[in-house]
């Protein structure tokens, strides 16, 4: 313990005379996984937020596909599927979406009916209030589209229905915490919905089915296809599977543009570590003729690249962090969250743990005191007086 | 500077103690951050509920289009044939505005509350 | 003094400290093969001054490693405290080399970036690190030297004869009973020679055997110095 100890004060006052190189890689480190980790917190973060939702989804929706697009469904079918065994609810939605040109994006406006707002929401979800059942023209705005428009509760939104203005009002915002499935949403009363959307009486945009048992997801969708003829079933599982792939995908995306940081990095620290400096050559045969032995030299040196990569690494994860969760990952956001106008404004809640961290960290540090190991191992076996005379 | 052993030892303890911090300020964070987190999934299942879309208001490169679940199936410039199109109508750089006005729709707030 | 005759009269006597048969040390340089010692067969008692003298590249430097255990011969026997390294593994080389040998480099081997005292202390690193005694210690060795003032100087800072000193210090700080110095007093003038050579003598009488190599004459011809060995291309003369 006390040969370590005295090792380890031995290897911090090296640390400290090549101060210079050490920082470079120290900070070259930092700087790659504390890309890495960015990417991976975020990516990590955003699939907690779709997961923890998930399940409040309808397990099938159902669209009427005509000519190869989607299209407008009846009303009247919910009653062809209401009747099936696993189903446990069928909804017919309208909902759909308006182009605003000065905001360069869609609008999403949902009609809910006066029930659906007295059922699933409490005044607690909105800043404001909810709309009063039956009140035609009151609406919720979503968090993003309320930030881009200005708009605090209580304010009007002018919009051309049928070539005539109407005024709606915004009597409630949702939180932001729910941001990532309402940012750009307007919910609005059903015949409001079908107003600004031009969806005729009887119909609606598509059905969204709840199961008692999701198993039967399939049973479903093969009654409603022999029921409506051309349709398109979208089940639950399948678009979660295409999200995980989609962040997959862009975080995996991500990180291959990554690689050219990384290969520069390893160059460096590959040159820096390997090509052992006449100096240290000659520093490790001092201390061979004066006593140590090689496992000295090169405990001594794992202490010593061990510090470098450990501070290095840790500091990046840190600053990972940091970049993240308190500033919003500017930068990463878009790259991983699409490019859009109306960006949810994240509530975003850190998924990894400590043992992910960890491994994060083990796959930095043990590699390259592995490294840097290999010429100091080389320098140490060899006879003192060779290390040292190999450089004068 | 004059000899003193244990000085780098010292320091690099403080080191070591101030990364741990950091560390324990970062699990509190990460607490804190989580402590709420059962209402607010209340809350926003509610939310999710009410909206019924199995999408989020995330935009898939193309900003006319966030719901992956209105993609149409056939899509052209699919990565490769059979592949899942993860994202539709993917495109970094969007259509000229005026294709885009096309069919739009003019949206004015009106101020009612003091700012 | 005139011991010289008693010291070397029984080479193979039970007093031997160091010792070398026949050893062979050749380098490769290239194609060629550079013979640096070509059989040496030498045996020196306790608490004895000897000197190598010989002009650069006699083999003075790679003779004194293989004394030391440092070095290994390419062929012969070399023996501290009769026990044969040749044979020893690394580790078993390098705690009797520990325990036993002080060894000062030719090129000022005192680590740059640390203080004079750091470097002093070093030898005592893999055993835990200076307590208070060694300190104590090493500062006296230092006063010995006439560097106590430069203790907390950087290597890079201090002369060259004050380098010299400070490596020779460092070897004695773990008090071993043998002692190799590589030219002592290369970088030195008359007065710091002499109180080096002074206190080689000194530690003679303390019961350590001492070799010093060197090409300084003025070394070699002090009365006080029990064996004076002559070396050429790699053999005694
Ligand atoms: N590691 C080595 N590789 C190649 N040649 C060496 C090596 N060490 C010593 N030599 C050669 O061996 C000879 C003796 O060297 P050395 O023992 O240093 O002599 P001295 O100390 O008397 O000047 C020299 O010619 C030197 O070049
Ligand atoms: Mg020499």
């Amino acid at each position: 313990m006390r040969r370590a100890l005295a090792i380890l004060d031995y290897a911090l006052g090296a640390t400290r005379r090549r101060g210079g190189r050490n920082l470079a890689i120290a900070l070259g480190l930092a700087f790659v996984v504390g890309l890495v980790s960015a990417v991976l917190l975020l990516t990590g973060a955003l699939e907690r937020e779709f997961a923890l939702s998930v399940d409040a989804t309808p397990d099938l929706v159902v669209q009427r596909v005509i000519a190869g697009r989607p299209a407008l469904i009846e009303v009247d079918s919910v009653e062809r599927l209401r009747g099936l065994p696993a189903v446990r609810s069928v909804r017919a939605r309208v909902w759909g979406y308006l182009f605003v040109p000065s905001l360069e994006a869609n609008v999403t406006i949902v009609g809910a009916s006066p029930g659906e707002l007295g059922d699933t929401l409490t005044d607690s979800i909105v800043e404001g209030r909810r709309p009063r059942p039956g009140a035609e023209r009151e609406c919720i705005a979503g968090d993003a589209l309320a930030r881009h428009l200005g708009l605090r509760p209580g304010d009007g939104i002018a919009l051309p229905v049928h070539g005539e203005i109407r005024v709606l009002d915004a009597v409630g915002l949702f939180h932001a915490e729910s941001a990532l499935h309402s940012a750009d949403v307007l919910v609005v009363s059903e015949a409001m919905a079908r107003d600004l959307l031009s969806v005729p009486e009887g119909q609606a945009t598509d059905l969204a089915i709840r199961l008692t048992t999701p198993d039967e997801a399939g049973v479903v969708a093969n009654h409603a296809e022999i029921a409506f003829g051309q349709v398109r079933v979208l089940d639950k599982r399948l678009l979660a599977r295409t999200y995980e792939l989609t962040f997959g995908g862009r975080s995996g995306l991500s990180a291959i543009m990554l690689l050219p940081a990384l290969a520069a990095f390893l160059l460096l620290a590959w040159e820096r570590l390997t090509g052992l400096g006449g100096v240290e050559r000659r520093e490790i045969g001092v201390l061979k003729a004066i006593g140590w032995s090689t496992s000295d030299v090169l405990l001594a040196r794992v202490m010593e690249s061990g510090l470098v990569a450990l501070g290095g690494a840790l500091f990046g994860l840190l600053a990972g962090y940091l970049y993240v969760f308190h500033l919003g990952a500017p930068g990463l956001r878009a790259a991983l969250l699409g490019w859009s106008t109306l960006y949810p404004e994240l509530v975003l809640v850190p998924n990894a743990d400590l043992g992910q961290a960890a491994a994060l960290l083990g796959a930095v540090v043990v590699p390259f005191i592995a490294v840097s190991l290999v010429p100091a191992w080389r320098a140490a076996v060899v006879d003192p007086d060779e290390a040292m005379r190999g450089t004068t | 500077m004059p000899y003193t052993p244990g000085k780098r030892l010292i320091r690099l303890l403080v080191v070591c103690a101030l990364f741990a911090l950091a560390l324990i300020v970062v699990g509190l964070d990460v607490r804190a951050r989580r402590q709420d987190e059962a209402t607010r999934i209340g809350r926003t299942r509610a939310v999710v509920g009410l909206l019924g879309f199995a999408d989020l208001a995330l935009s898939s490169d193309a900003r006319w289009l966030r719901h992956p679940s209105q993609a149409e199936s056939g899509a052209a410039f699919a990565d490769l044939p059979g592949a899942l199109d993860i994202d539709p109508a993917g495109a970094a750089i969007g259509p000229p505005l005026t294709l885009l006005e096309q069919g739009g729709t003019t949206l004015t707030v009106v101020h009612r509350s003091a700012p | 003094m005139s011991g010289d005759d008693e010291r070397t009269e029984s080479p193979e006597s039970t007093d031997e400290v160091l010792g070398v048969s026949e050893v062979f040390k050749r380098y490769r340089d290239g194609d060629a093969t550079v013979e640096a010692v070509a059989g040496v067969t030498l045996s020196l008692p306790r608490a004895s001054l000897n000197v190598l003298v010989g002009p650069s590249g006699a083999g003075k430097t790679t003779l004194l490693g293989m004394l030391g255990g440092l070095v290994l011969p390419t062929s012969g026997d070399a023996r501290i405290d009769g026990v044969s390294v040749v044979h020893l593994r690394d580790h078993h080389r390098t705690a009797l080399r520990r325990t036993k040998v002080g060894f000062a480099f030719q090129d000022l081997a005192l680590i740059q970036g640390m203080t004079l005292l750091e470097n002093v202390l070093l030898p005592l690193t893999p055993r835990g690190g200076a307590r208070k005694e060694d300190v104590t210690r090493a500062e006296a060795l230092l006063e010995r030297f006439g560097l106590l003032d430069k203790r907390d100087r950087r290597v890079e800072r201090l002369s060259g004869g004050e380098r010299q000193r400070g490596a020779i210090a460092r070897t004695l700080v773990l008090e071993p009973p043998i002692l190799l110095l590589d030219e002592p007093t290369a970088h030195l003038d008359s007065e710091n020679a002499a109180a080096i050579v002074d206190a080689l003598v000194e530690l003679r009488d303390d019961g350590k055997t001492v070799v010093a190599a060197t090409h300084d004459a003025r070394l070699a011809e002090d009365g006080r110095v029990d064996r004076s060995l002559t070396m050429r291309d790699g053999r005694l003369c």
